[in-house]
């Protein structure tokens, strides 16, 4: 309790509730800007928080994170375009809602939902956090290696896909970070000279040009392709009813809720599942509800043509992985999706490295964090309600072509604040290049960016492990001695060798149903 | 050869080629160095290679249109040639708000459909100082402005 009331003593500073404020507002409105999301709001915002104080800092990127989903619902439900990725399936049945006159019931429905997810995912980050810090500060250089590489696994064994392309993208990362000093023997690698390079690739200036970068070029892209097409701005229904969920509406959506802020909770937990697939996985569940208890009764549309149930699953789902998705990120250091990565970038630029000894180091900042979760989830519901109109229209009056520059320079600006430095601008173009082709070639960035996060760390780990243990490797795999690593080593084999069983059983299927057919 | 026009081949061949040349890089450094790297950078030559064998058992076409690598040089070729420019004349010391300007009217210029200048100057001017005076004015990033604007404002 003592720790709680120093993360609440720390954030109720009038200061850094007003920075918590701006990252809401900031992220409601960058999440609803069609093409935008956290991941490229972080890149502008870590940045800018070069000058910050690390409470203001912090405060400031946990608004943003918290309110970035709930943004993107707006332009998903006014005219079918999701913001964010995570509000994808919102745009189905809230779209056809809006169409139907009920604008506000379906923005209603997505805040509320999105607030319950949010509020239930802090929580959890509150329960869950503390006590698997705890428990990590037992880990040595055996079990901090083996947790690396779990990290790596669960990304990998979730990504769907090529796997070929997803080790490669880890590989490259591993790679990338080996880049300067040699932690065993202080020799420089892969420089080329530059002595920019000694101290490896600047951090911030790289994950600027992954996510921001990248994101520009895919803009600039999508403008092309539009003229081309010559496209016609839609138009956006009007909200001309009421915002506010009545007592009926909120007692049938509670079971929704529930159930999908659990799913995006345990989703969000596990490092690489990401939002999409709580998503996905809430929508599909709920689906089936909805058709057993709804469907086909007088005033209910079908399922994808304007059910309640149908916004608020996704929009609990995904408010529900952003908290719980610091949970392995503050209790490990492992981050649980590519937002919490670039909250790494946050942190390091205050000088502060995530995992359990954050709670050793700075306790008031770490549970300045888990706190903030919880009081910007709450802040947001009113806040949402009140700037949803004014937000919908501005967005639809922000020009792309002005956007495009815009953020491009924002990003570049911030690379160069990192160090001052010409280069820091020349790594963010390189990266952001790198981004958009390995992103056209099909390459996912996920294991790339935990790679880049986790690398040295590994790298570090694996070298002290073997130099303690004399370079006998079964020290990873040691029943007695550390069994902790002997767990997390066979995590990381279940989630490595789970898709290439469902891959082996899925072709036993299709062989089986053949032969049936002939 | 259908192979050839598949993407993956050329991918798989420019990460073989990326990660043999890192290797051979890795094994020039001394003991203790080199062999996390170099594991890592032959992993990846590895994996290049086992990519251009999928694209070849796969073979399916995938080469990108005409009209696609238009719309890149169009877009996003254009997009980072000129932040190219940009940071080359950041670095020769031209100042920083000029070339913004001028990189943000190219941009903008390139992207809309109209040809109102004069709105389309005002907009740049716009996201050129706003920047700056977040940047500079605000977090006191000392930007590579020219002497005359810093004495200017200081």
């Amino acid at each position: 309790m003592t720790e709680i009331a120093l993360g609440f003593a720390t954030l109720l500073d009038p200061a850094v509730l007003g920075f918590l404020m701006i990252g809401i507002l900031a992220g409601l409105i960058v999440g609803s800007i069609p093409g935008l999301n956290d991941n490229i709001a972080f890149a502008i915002f870590i940045p800018l928080s070069f000058s910050l104080s690390s409470t203001y800092a912090l405060a400031l990127m946990v608004g943003l994170y918290c309110s970035c989903a709930v943004g993107g619902s707006i332009p998903a439900i006014m005219v079918k375009v999701p913001g964010t990725a995570s509000s994808v399936l919102t745009a189905i049945d809230g779209h056809a809602m809006a169409r139907s006159g009920k604008a506000g019931q379906a923005l209603g429905i997505a805040i509320t939902s999105s607030v319950f997810g949010g509020v239930s995912s802090a929580l959890v980050l509150l329960l869950f956090a503390p006590p698997m810090a705890a428990f990590a500060l037992r880990f040595g250089y055996v079990e901090n290696f083996s947790l690396g590489l779990l990290g790596m696994a669960s990304v990998l064994g979730l990504l769907g896909g090529s796997m070929i392309k997803g080790l490669i993208s880890a590989v490259l990362g591993l790679l990338v970070a080996t880049v300067g000093f040699s932690q065993q023997t202080g020799l420089p690698r892969f420089t080329l000279g530059i002595d920019s390079l000694y101290e490896g690739v600047p951090f911030v200036p790289l994950l600027v040009g992954l996510f921001g970068v990248t994101a520009v070029l895919d803009l600039a892209e999508e403008l092309i392709r539009d003229r081309r097409k010559g496209a016609t701005p839609r138009q956006m229904p009007r909200i001309t009813d009421s915002l506010m969920l009545d007592w009926r509406m909120t007692k049938r959506l509670l079971p929704t809720w529930l159930q999908c802020s659990a799913i995006g909770n345990v989703i969000g937990i596990i490092p690489g599942a990401g939002m999409l697939m709580a998503i996905y996985m809430g929508y599909e569940r709920i689906s089936h509800r909805y058709k057993r208890l709804f469907a086909g009764k007088p005033g209910e549309p079908e399922w994808g043509e304007g059910a309640p149930e149908g916004i608020a699953a996704p929009e609990a789902a995904n408010n529900a992985v952003v908290a719980s998705s610091m949970v392995p990120l503050l209790s490990l250091g492992i981050p649980g999706n590519s937002v919490s990565a670039l909250f790494i970038g946050a942190l390091m630029i205050q000088g502060m490295v995530p995992g359990p000894l954050l709670f050793i180091d700075h306790p008031d900042i770490a549970w300045m964090i888990i706190v903030a979760f919880l009081v910007a989830n709450v802040l947001m519901w009113p806040v949402s309600y009140a700037l949803v109109r004014t937000i919908s229209g501005l967005v639809f009056r922000m020009p792309k072509a002005v956007l495009v520059p815009t953020i491009s320079l924002l990003c570049l600006t911030g690379a160069y604040s990192d160090e001052n430095s010409m280069f820091s601008i020349g790594v963010a173009l390189a990266a952001g290049v790198v981004g958009y082709v390995t992103r056209r070639l099909g390459i996912p960035h996920a294991p790339l960016i935990l790679a880049l996060v986790l690398g040295r760390t590994i790298e570090d780990n694996l070298g002290n492990a073997l130099a303690i243990s004399g370079g006998d490797w079964t020290i990873f795999v040691d029943p007695v001695g550390h069994p902790i690593s002997l767990a997390l080593i066979l995590g990381a084999a279940a989630f490595m060798l789970a898709p290439l069983a469902a891959e082996t059983r899925n072709r036993y299927r299709r062989r089986a149903t053949l032969k049936m057919e002939a | 050869m259908r192979v050839l026009k598949t993407i993956d081949f050329w991918s798989g061949l420019a990460f073989a080629a990326i990660g043999f040349s890192a290797c051979a890089t890795a094994l020039g450094f001394d003991s203790r160095s080199s062999t996390y790297p170099a594991t890592l950078a032959a992993a990846l030559g590895f994996l290049g290679l086992a990519l251009v064998v999928k694209a070849w058992r796969s073979a399916a076409a995938q080469t990108p249109s005409a009209e696609g690598c238009r719309v890149i040089l169009e877009g996003p070729a254009l997009e980072i040639g000129v932040w190219v420019l940009w940071a080359l004349a950041l670095w020769a010391g031209l100042g920083y708000v000029g070339p913004t300007f001028a990189a943000c009217l190219a941009l903008i210029l390139r992207h809309v459909e109209d040809r109102r200048l004069r709105l389309h100057v005002a907009q740049a001017a716009g996201v050129a100082l706003g920047v700056f005076a977040i940047f500079y004015l605000i977090f006191n990033v000392p930007l590579p402005e020219l002497d005359v604007v810093r004495d200017l404002l200081d």
